[in-house]
């Protein structure tokens, strides 16, 4: 089941959360919404389900499976819908949110009481929530809540499904577990999902395919490698990790950031513009010689080797503090010490051009 | 372990000084009027007290005052959800204004909310000359008493439900929507469960309110005995033809309802609380 959204629009008074979007999402994938809050996703999401309308506009389109939804509410549109605060009704077991979509349907399309206890029996055993079933959501941690949320939303054999920042409350064992779980469960049941989420490392490690979005636009859409490695916007290089930026200029042959020079070519600006460097901390490296690569002087200010990365700052002498991630193995064949003069250099860079916005 | 007191812990003098003060002031307008209401009914014996609110004119004011609260607390109660529903659900203009003007009925003096009724529905008022004609008679009978409680009562049960309500917010019904259900099974199994206790509550507070108005009942009613005397205007009937006994014996039955109220109260707090915290902990 394919989700298709054009020339979505959607404003609250002034403030314009989306502004004519995008998208497609084919059947069986698994796409996350990644943005900064304000960026629009959370809306997005509610549109496709049907829980937020698009400004009026004769062009835009919801398409579920190739059907336009538009029109229809939210009770027709068929669509599993996880809140981000599991929205469980606190007055009924966990048995009895499962059961609750099949127990509202017209008699006709009611399944039978034996055939509404083998499935909430069955989508209990997939959350791993069997003996549970009497408790009340109150009793229950924020991991288990989630699933049963997710169980409660697959109990009407939805044709999407739709998940507002689904880890978003949960510390960050239950998360990392929860995810690798949702995975899994992916793989099993294969069901067109859409996820919100502002967590680069969840959306990159999660889903097919990544939506980029800031300030009511998409910014890019591709694999978690597309948007991690090559990022087509300034904002996408910032969102998706720490990186090191300098401001400069695009000469006629050469590009010049602070200590270093580019090859022009090699940076893909037109000369004769303002630019910005970016450089990912693992995408630097400390040496003691020059290799011929561009290096610069630089002061170890701070070294913190706890964890899978050895971080190390240092000062390029203007003030400027620059993060360089490198391996332990690494860290240790160099061995600087802090408060050591040491050369830095660039093993990968991206270069995008000022924009002016006034 | 030793459990450390807080810090702020006042000093015993203040706190038996704050008890001392609360009793007092509780025994003299409380407990001590309540007294004086059931030893002054029974003063002249148990018999004249059952004869007091059993003679025919009493009766009918019981039976007015519980006929007439049986017609407007389930108005109100239907009233009161509508309106919280409205105004916690949903966003639009003039909803502020709405909700101070649920309020207007506690701001009108009785008495004024009695006089617009009259001013409105009597004979030489606005609408008098289109009620002679249609030949129907709301001041002075039993359609304005059950008008002006309702007007009077009304803000009780929408008052409970709406805090209530916006704390709740509206991702449970959300949730339910997506899951199929109508708007109306959305509302009986999903809004009306969770705001039970708070309904209850405000309908209790709506009762004792119903039965016990004066002010507004006293302008429309007309004080025709066995007619459209409620048991409060009679109270002051009996009372002002110095038939004390009479008139504290019916007082005492509205005393009943008042401990009654209060005992029913005090349970669906503690139940209130109690789904509160259930609710605080999802």
């Amino acid at each position: 089941m394919s989700i298709e959204v054009h020339n979505i629009s959607k404003s609250y008074g002034n403030f314009q959360a989306l502004k004519n979007v995008a998208l497609r999402v084919e059947s069986g994938e698994l796409v996350a919404l990644l943005g900064p809050s304000g960026s629009g996703k959370t809306t997005l999401l509610r549109i496709i389900a049907g829980l937020d309308m698009p400004d009026p506009n004769p062009d835009t389109q919801v398409l579920l499976s190739d059907e336009d939804v538009a029109g229809q509410h939210v009770s027709s549109r068929q669509v599993g819908f996880v809140f981000q605060h599991y929205a469980l009704f606190r007055h009924m077991t966990v048995y009895d949110n499962i059961a609750f979509g099949l127990r509202v349907r017209p008699r006709r399309e009611r399944p039978s009481r034996a055939a509404i206890a083998e499935k909430v029996h069955r989508l209990l055993h997939l959350i791993q929530l069997e003996n549970l079933g009497n408790r009340y959501p109150a009793q229950l941690s924020g991991g288990q809540r989630q699933r049963v949320a997710l169980a409660r939303a697959l109990a009407i054999e939805p044709r999407v499904l739709l998940l507002d920042e689904p880890f978003g409350a949960l510390d960050a064992r239950v998360r990392q577990d929860l995810r690798d779980w949702l995975r899994r469960l992916h793989d099993e049941i294969h069901i067109t999902s859409v996820f919100v989420t502002h967590d680069q490392e969840e959306a990159l490690e999660l889903a097919n395919r990544v939506v980029v979005m800031n300030e009511g636009r998409i910014e890019q859409i591709g694999t978690p490698d597309e948007v991690f490695h090559h990022p087509k916007t300034e904002f996408v290089m910032r969102f998706m990790g720490h990186v090191n930026l300098f401001h400069g200029r695009v000469e006629s042959d050469k590009a010049v950031f602070g200590p270093w020079e580019l090859d022009r070519h090699a940076t893909g600006q037109a000369p004769g513009q303002d630019a910005r460097l970016f450089v990912r901390p693992h995408e630097m490296d400390i040496l003691r010689e020059s290799d011929g690569r561009p290096v610069a002087n630089a002061v170890v200010k701070r070294i913190r080797s706890a964890g899978p990365y050895v971080k190390v700052e240092l000062d390029l002498g203007s003030g400027e503090v620059l993060l360089v991630e490198l391996s332990h193995d690494r860290f240790n064949a160099i061995q600087p010490k802090v408060g050591e003069q040491i050369l830095v250099g660039l093993r990968k860079t991206r270069v995008f051009a000022e924009d002016y916005v006034i | 372990m030793q459990v450390k007191a807080p810090v702020v812990t006042p000093a015993l003098v203040l706190r038996l000084a704050c008890v001392i003060v609360t009793l007092a002031f509780l025994t003299a307008f409380l407990l001590l009027p309540l007294l004086v209401v059931f030893s002054e009914a029974l003063r002249d014996g148990l018999t004249m007290y059952m004869t007091a609110i059993t003679e025919p004119d009493a009766r009918a004011a019981i039976a007015l005052t519980v006929f007439t609260a049986i017609i407007v607390v389930p108005l109100n109660i239907v009233f009161g959800v509508a309106a919280a529903w409205v105004l916690t659900k949903f966003e639009f203009r003039g909803k502020s204004l709405l909700l101070t003007l649920i309020d207007l009925p506690f701001a009108v003096p009785p008495v004024i909310a009695g006089l617009v009724f009259i001013l409105l529905l009597g004979n030489s008022g606005l609408l008098g000359p289109i009620l002679t004609y249609l030949d129907v008679r709301i001041i002075f009978s039993t359609p304005g008493i059950v008008i002006a409680t309702l007007f009077i009562t009304f803000p009780f049960i929408a008052r409970e439900l709406i805090p209530l309500m916006q704390e709740q917010g509206m991702e449970e019904e959300q949730a339910a929507l997506s899951l199929g259900a109508s708007g109306l099974q959305t509302f009986w199994h999903v809004t009306l469960p969770n705001i039970k206790w708070a309904l209850m509550y405000g309908a209790i507070l709506c009762n004792a309110r119903a039965m016990g108005e004066f002010g507004a009942v006293s302008v429309v009613s007309g004080h025709i005995r066995g007619k459209t005397n409620t048991m409060p205007l009679h109270v002051e009937i009996l009372y002002n033809e110095y038939n004390f006994s009479a008139a504290f014996a019916v007082a005492s039955l509205l005393a009943f309802l008042a401990l009654a109220t209060l005992i029913v109260k005090s349970l669906l707090e503690w139940h209130l609380r109690r789904s509160r915290e259930t609710a605080d902990q999802s």
